[in-house]
């Protein structure tokens, strides 16, 4: 008499040959690509700077980001150009928690 | 021996991740290929074509998903569930695949069953008994005695409540008893 447990698992471990099997899965994997860790966050955080140093370079009533920043510290301050860079600073940070997040 | 062949696994993996070392991958398929089509031929009634090309669909996957292998796992358990799920997939395109449905409707008998089968049971009478099952039925069984998963994995596995897998098992079991023991009369 058998055991209907013993019979799944006795036909659970039956083999089958390989006939061709896995050299038919070898020939249908992709390229896997080989990227840098780091090309893709580089990408994105030099496009991101680029971008917002063009923005900041040909917008209108440009000043230079460095002195409305230290106005801003001096005397409290706030011009356009200032929001302008905190705003971009913000942008880069949040790119570079959202690249730092993506662990694929 | 069982641990050592998940650290041979691991040791593979760690050589395809480092070196995109498909050498390695063949290994890992020449060693899992075995269990990873008889679980797809049980889950598709015995269509051995449609099983190959599941089989072969779920290794590519795993091949693309190898990157995102955590080590918290088995590598074969890992495998087993890429399978499952390629099998859903291709399921749901071609019909409306219920794991958890009808799991109060369909009278089973619930007198006492004897435990042991006629000696005449062969795999042949196992594989046409299991392709009588319903999905949910069926896949129970083959993601808990064929897979080996436990019943909450074979649960996360399916996307159905672990209470719903402990009854399909209860019932597809009774279902194969009924219908292996009437092979003797026969």
């Amino acid at each position: 008499m058998k055991d209907l447990d013993a019979l799944l698992r006795e036909d659970a471990a039956s083999r089958h040959d390989d006939g061709g099997f896995t050299e038919r899965v070898m020939r249908a994997l992709p390229r896997r690509r080989r990227t840098s860790r780091w090309l893709r966050p580089a990408l994105v955080m030099g496009s991101a700077i680029t971008g917002s140093a063009l923005a900041i370079a040909f917008a209108p009533g440009f000043e230079s980001p460095s002195v409305a920043l230290w106005e801003w510290i001096r005397a409290g301050t706030l011009s356009p150009a200032a929001v302008a860079s905190l705003a971009v600073g913000a942008v880069l940070l949040a790119s570079a928690v959202v690249i730092a997040l993506d662990t694929d | 021996m069982r641990d050592s062949a998940a650290s041979d696994d691991a040791a593979l993996i760690a050589a395809i991740l480092a070196g995109d070392d498909r050498h390695a991958f063949a290994t890992l398929v020449q060693r899992h290929q075995s269990r990873v089509r008889t679980i797809l031929l049980r889950l598709t009634r015995g269509d051995a074509g449609l099983a190959e090309d599941l089989a072969q669909e779920a290794f590519v996957l795993a091949w693309r998903s190898l990157p995102r292998f955590r080590f918290e796992a088995r590598f074969s358990t890992w495998l087993y569930r890429i399978a499952f799920n390629t099998w859903q997939s291709h399921a749901r395109r071609k019909h409306d695949l219920l794991l958890d449905a009808d799991v109060e409707l369909e009278a089973v008998s619930t007198e006492p069953l004897a435990h042991e089968l006629p000696d005449v049971v062969g795999k042949v009478d196992l594989e046409r008994a299991m392709a009588t099952l319903s999905d949910g039925e069926r896949a129970a069984i083959t993601a808990c005695y064929y897979a080996d998963l436990s019943h909450e994995e074979a649960a996360q596995a399916l996307g159905i409540p672990v209470g719903t897998v402990k009854t399909h098992i209860l019932r597809g079991k009774a279902k194969l008893r009924a219908r292996l023991a009437s092979k003797e009369d026969r």
